[in-house]
């Protein structure tokens, strides 16, 4: 009876606008995952486009992917696991714009996700590979590195990663 | 794209790195090193330690003829292939320290939330935090109240950084002595009434930390664990401890 009922239920559109200005029309319930935009519907700010003006459209077109991947009626438990492993093997910076994103929309398991990436792939590197890759300028005087190196010398034992990705 | 991330999303990736790569980026810059070095910071990191078998580790220690001792740390949960690295012990230069070491079985205790509780006979005590390599020498904390043999054992209390080491006694039972780490003051604790009249091999009384009282505990076909290592070929005798990377001081309770 539930099924019966829920595929007489209307489908309800929402319409994203990414910061380039590119349009994406995505289904209500696929969307609410982000709870930015779950508290827009019911504001009942949602009638017109959703302007998204942190988020470009490389990026949007990836979140999309994603809330359609993790939906709760489509696909199943491996399909999912497989497709969150390719999701993360996007190029760091791609994986840091996703997570910004959401961050913004609020979408904690995207945030987990992609969380868990960039720490997978920067706990090997450099100090100085990190700041190039969070775009970061060192503010300490070369005096206050050497401090630091000898405060914690056993944290830059081994083989480090300086690779930018 | 010129990334200004917020805080807030440097300290969920922050979260999810071991001891020793946080170790190394509090030099990536000032804003975050303070995220790292923050009270709230750790202790969130530290509640995820205990759940990620990733943080979880063995420390190893393995005399050779009273002699020489070696001290491992190796990846939890033990495989032919977990990682094994050597550790320095802290107190290497305490002459009267490192001579007990050799002369005394019980020397590491037990773990709480990445720090070690090391004693030696002669009462001194040292809280050690092997991932950060800090240790913390706390000399005859609590003044005897009895003759005979006394048993420490490190506990953490309920708020954040509240830790507290316990004393009992061979020859006394009525009493146990708690070490509040913070404030360093001594309070005496009651053991219940009637608690030596239980005759059941099975329940015993256990003093609890958080609670601040002891509970009757029952264990159920209690068996005696030991760790898959045999007496070995090189060393003598040896010792484990479990415990979890933190990036908890000791020097900073």
């Amino acid at each position: 009876m539930a099924e019966a009922s829920s595929s007489i239920t209307e489908k309800f559109f929402l319409t994203l606008k990414s910061s380039d200005g590119d349009e994406f029309v995505l289904e209500e319930s696929i969307a609410i995952q982000s709870i930015t935009i779950k508290n827009m519907v019911e504001d009942g700010c949602s009638s017109s486009v959703i302007p998204l003006s942190k988020v470009d459209t490389e990026t949007l077109i990836k979140v999309i992917e994603y809330m359609k991947m993790h939906s709760s009626t489509s696909s199943n438990e491996e399909e999912i696991e497989n497709f969150d492993k390719k999701f993360v093997s996007n190029s760091i910076n791609t994986i840091l714009n996703i997570l910004e994103a959401a961050n913004f929309l609020d979408i904690n398991n995207l945030l987990e996700l992609c969380a868990e990436a960039v720490a997978n792939r920067i706990k090997n590197k450099t100090p100085e590979a990190v700041r190039k890759i969070f775009n970061i300028t060192s503010d300490f005087t070369p005096e206050e590195e050497a401090e630091i190196r000898n405060e914690t010398p056993w944290a830059f034992e081994g083989n480090l990663d300086h690779s930018l990705d | 794209m010129p990334h200004n991330f917020p805080d807030d999303i440097v300290v969920d990736i922050l979260l999810k790195l071991l001891v020793k790569s946080l170790g190394k980026f509090k030099l990536v810059c000032k804003s975050w090193r303070s995220l790292i070095e923050d009270r709230q910071f750790i202790k969130q990191h530290r509640d995820g330690c205990q759940s990620d078998i990733n943080c979880h580790r063995i420390l190893l220690a393995c005399w050779y003829r009273s002699c020489y001792l070696d001290c491992y740390s190796i990846d939890a949960p033990l495989r032919h292939d977990s990682v094994v690295s050597p550790l320095e012990l802290p107190f290497q230069d305490i002459k009267i320290l490192w001579d007990e070491l050799f002369t005394c079985d019980s020397v590491f205790v037990n773990s709480c939330n990445g720090l070690s509780l090391l004693c030696f006979s002669s009462d001194i005590i040292v809280l050690w935090n092997p991932t950060i390599r800090e240790s913390r020498i706390i000399p005859s904390p609590i003044p005897d109240a009895n003759w005979g043999k006394s048993y420490y054992s490190l506990g953490h209390v309920s708020s954040f950084q509240d830790y507290e080491i316990v004393k009992s006694f061979e020859h006394d039972h009525e009493i146990i002595q708690c070490l509040d780490l913070k404030n360093e003051k001594i309070e005496e604790i009651l053991y219940p009434d009637g608690a030596d009249d239980i005759d059941d091999e099975f329940i015993f009384n256990v003093y609890d930390s958080k609670r601040r009282k002891f509970v009757e505990v029952e264990v159920d076909g209690l068996e005696q664990v030991k760790v898959g290592l045999h007496e070995g070929y090189y060393y003598s005798k040896y010792v484990t401890l479990a415990y979890v990377e933190t990036l908890i001081s000791p020097n900073a309770l």
